[in-house]
């Protein structure tokens, strides 16, 4: 691999020798690292100690998954590694979720753990857990440090991984005694960015075939058209050949709702017009996405006509879960700048497919004088417009984030799409005000997903990060009690959250501006406070416990096989 | 279960010698639906090549895919399909030295 030298910054009262600690904390700011999220214990003892000698900001959060959650966002938001520390045993396994979550959503991250002494490894140790074998399956990379001459090497490269190519989580672990010796700093070798191989003549040659001969095409956009920061490459395409677009979770933002060539999300929440346009379809140019279940419903019945041109940076996407007739691998600009989307004539599939986006535009006029969240979410996006970021928890809220709200670019909505982990929304909302200091962060969360991981408040007090939280409270696990509704023949086993505690005080406890509002003409004025607010504040939103998310494909049948309300 | 499900697929994987190289290239294999049913492998200490007898779990795994996938780890430097199944201790004669 070839590779550019560059001297770890040092100053003349740096000792010759340096610990390996100290060279974590130098070799990250070499690096560019100017945040961290983090939490001490006794294997990671001696990088804590160096941290205060450096740069790097360091926030404490109150949890490790937290950590992992923050950098994640972090990661997301800037498309540079988020960093997070931990000790060894229970402090890098609570990273592992947050891991995992960057894995299956293709996130940067560098996750650096604590670990025993070596002598002491495989004697099962106290607090020694093999971090490094149990995260084998959900990262990109991983590595064991072993000498502390290889410290800024095996940085260097575990950044290089991270971002390059299709991003993901590289974890290093950090034995004790390789943090505590002595070694004379090297000079840090940065790989060089891989070079991706050209997309492949035949196939790009294929794609234009296809989009010649195609009457209904249709755009299929995912997650990696952010993580490629091709998103304005993309809409000048789909305004210039007029081809309409769904997007997945991930993919959302690319587009904006109310662009003419947006039909929606698709799959398991979908909008109707979306889901139509990818059955009756004859051809998805699918660009960064994997097919996910949750997009395709039942794999057989999707798409059935369509035949497909695929685009992506990871070879092992294309043709996993559907033949691709046109595979086109490599970098996303590279290739959709090689690819002529010269169309035929579409205006007929143009027409049909905005007839049905506008005969199934959402309502939000439902009755009663109770809030209705998907009204009071796409009234805040649009309020706050370009410089709103959602980051959300998981259940029936994120998809009411999805369906409603407007995002100016995919990296303004983060959400945890592949392992679906509640508890995401606080923490990443942290991340990403760390990251963009500028913009107005939002946590949506619902009132199951806020409590995995409401410690956090303490760590939005501790530094006044200026989040703005919206708690929508339907007293219920309100995703799960829907299916037990719909598939469970209303059988309600263990949904009730009717004795959460009062979210006020509790905001309050931490030291949190916090105020509740249950009525539709109050949702006006709580938008208002949120966005006049300085610091963090949290509004706590009563919603009907009984409310559904719609549209809905039910699991295992196909997308054309919507449930409406 | 299909006649293919119940064949064999045999593939070569080259690849650099790292600490947790091997366990992470066998987790791959196993996670993406293949079993394994034998093993041989030679290594110089720096490179080492190995095949692999492995069975699919279910009809629908294919060893392109799955191979694919193992050529993502870091360690990989190459992946062969090795269609018609060679005697395993046929192929790993020709591991490095």
């Amino acid at each position: 691999m070839n590779a550019m030298t560059q001297p770890i910054p040092s100053t003349q009262t740096q000792p010759a020798t340096r610990t390996g600690a100290q060279l974590v904390v130098d070799t990250l700011a070499a690096l560019g690292v100017e945040c961290v999220f983090g939490y001490p214990g006794g294997a990671i003892m001696p990088v804590y100690d160096a941290l205060p000698q450096g740069q790097i900001r360091h926030i404490l959060v109150r949890h490790e998954q937290a950590a992992a959650f923050a950098a994640d966002a972090y990661g997301r938001a800037t498309g540079r590694a988020g960093v997070c520390i931990a000790t060894s045993g229970p402090g890098a396994t609570n990273l592992i979720t947050g891991i995992a979550n960057a894995y299956l959503d293709s996130v940067p991250m560098v996750a650096i753990t604590g670990q025993v002494a070596q002598p002491l490894m495989g004697t099962d140790a106290f607090q020694e857990t093999d971090i490094f074998g149990m995260t084998m399956p959900i990262v990109k990379h991983s590595v064991v440090i072993r000498r502390p001459e290889d410290i800024p090497s095996a940085f260097a490269e575990a950044f290089a991984i991270a971002e390059g190519g299709r991003p993901g989580p590289v974890l290093i672990d950090l034995p004790k005694d390789v943090q505590q010796a002595l070694c004379e700093p090297a000079a840090l070798r940065r790989p060089a960015a891989p070079v991706l191989a050209a997309p492949c003549a035949d196939a790009i040659a294929e794609a234009e075939r296809l989009i010649a001969g195609a009457s209904r095409p249709l755009f299929y956009l995912g997650g990696g058209i952010a993580r490629a920061n091709a998103s304005e490459m993309v809409r000048s395409i789909i305004e210039e050949s007029g081809i309409p677009a769904v997007a997945t979770l991930q993919g959302l933002g690319v587009l904006q709702p109310d662009h003419p060539a947006m039909l929606g999300m698709l799959g398991m929440h979908g909008h109707r017009a979306a889901n139509m346009a990818v059955q009756e379809s004859d051809l998805l140019i699918v660009v960064g996405a994997r097919f996910d279940d949750r997009a395709t419903g039942k794999l057989a019945e999707f798409a059935p006509h369509a035949s497909v041109v695929h685009i992506d940076v990871d070879a092992a996407e294309l043709g996993k879960l559907r033949f691709a007739h046109a595979a086109v691998c490599g970098n996303l600009k590279a290739s959709l700048a090689a690819i002529d989307f010269n169309i035929g004539e579409i205006s007929a599939w143009c027409e049909t497919t905005a007839q049905t986006r506008a005969a199934n535009r959402p309502r939000y006029d439902a009755p009663g004088n109770g809030i209705y969240a998907p009204a009071m979410l796409k009234a805040l996006s649009e309020r706050v417009g370009d410089d709103f970021i959602a980051a959300c928890d998981v259940g029936q809220h994120q998809m009411w984030v999805a369906q409603h709200c407007r995002f100016s670019r995919p990296q303004a909505h983060l959400t945890s799409g592949g392992l679906g982990a509640m508890g995401y929304g606080l923490p990443a909302a942290i991340g990403a005000k760390l990251a963009q200091p500028d913009k107005q962060v939002f946590a949506i969360c619902g009132d199951g997903g806020f409590q995995m991981n409401i410690q956090e408040l303490a760590t939005l007090r501790r530094y006044q990060i200026p989040v703005k939280i919206v708690l929508l409270d339907n007293a219920m696990l309100g995703l799960v009690r829907q299916w037990q509704e719909l598939f469970f023949a209303g059988n309600y086993s263990e949904v009730d959250l009717s004795d959460n505690p009062d979210f006020v005080e509790v905001a309050n406890a931490f030291g949190i501006e916090a105020f509740s509002i249950e009525r539709r003409e109050e949702v006006d004025g709580a938008i208002d406070r949120l966005m006049a607010a300085h610091g963090p504040i949290l509004a706590h939103v009563r919603i009907d416990p009984e409310e559904n998310v719609w549209p809905l494909v039910p699991p295992g049948k196909s997308n054309a096989e919507m449930m409406e309300k | 279960m299909t006649p293919k499900a119940q064949g064999l697929e045999h593939i070569r994987i080259e690849f650099r010698c790292a600490e947790g190289a091997l366990r992470r290239i066998l987790g791959v294999v196993e996670t993406r639906g293949f079993a394994l049913r034998s093993m041989q492998m030679g290594s110089n200490g720096d490179h080492a090549v190995m095949t692999l007898a492995l069975a699919p779990i279910d009809p629908f795994r294919r060893a392109e895919t799955m191979l694919r996938q193992v050529a993502r780890l870091q360690e990989v430097e190459s992946t062969i399909h090795l269609t018609n199944g060679p005697p395993v201790a046929e192929v790993t004669n020709v591991a490095i030295a």
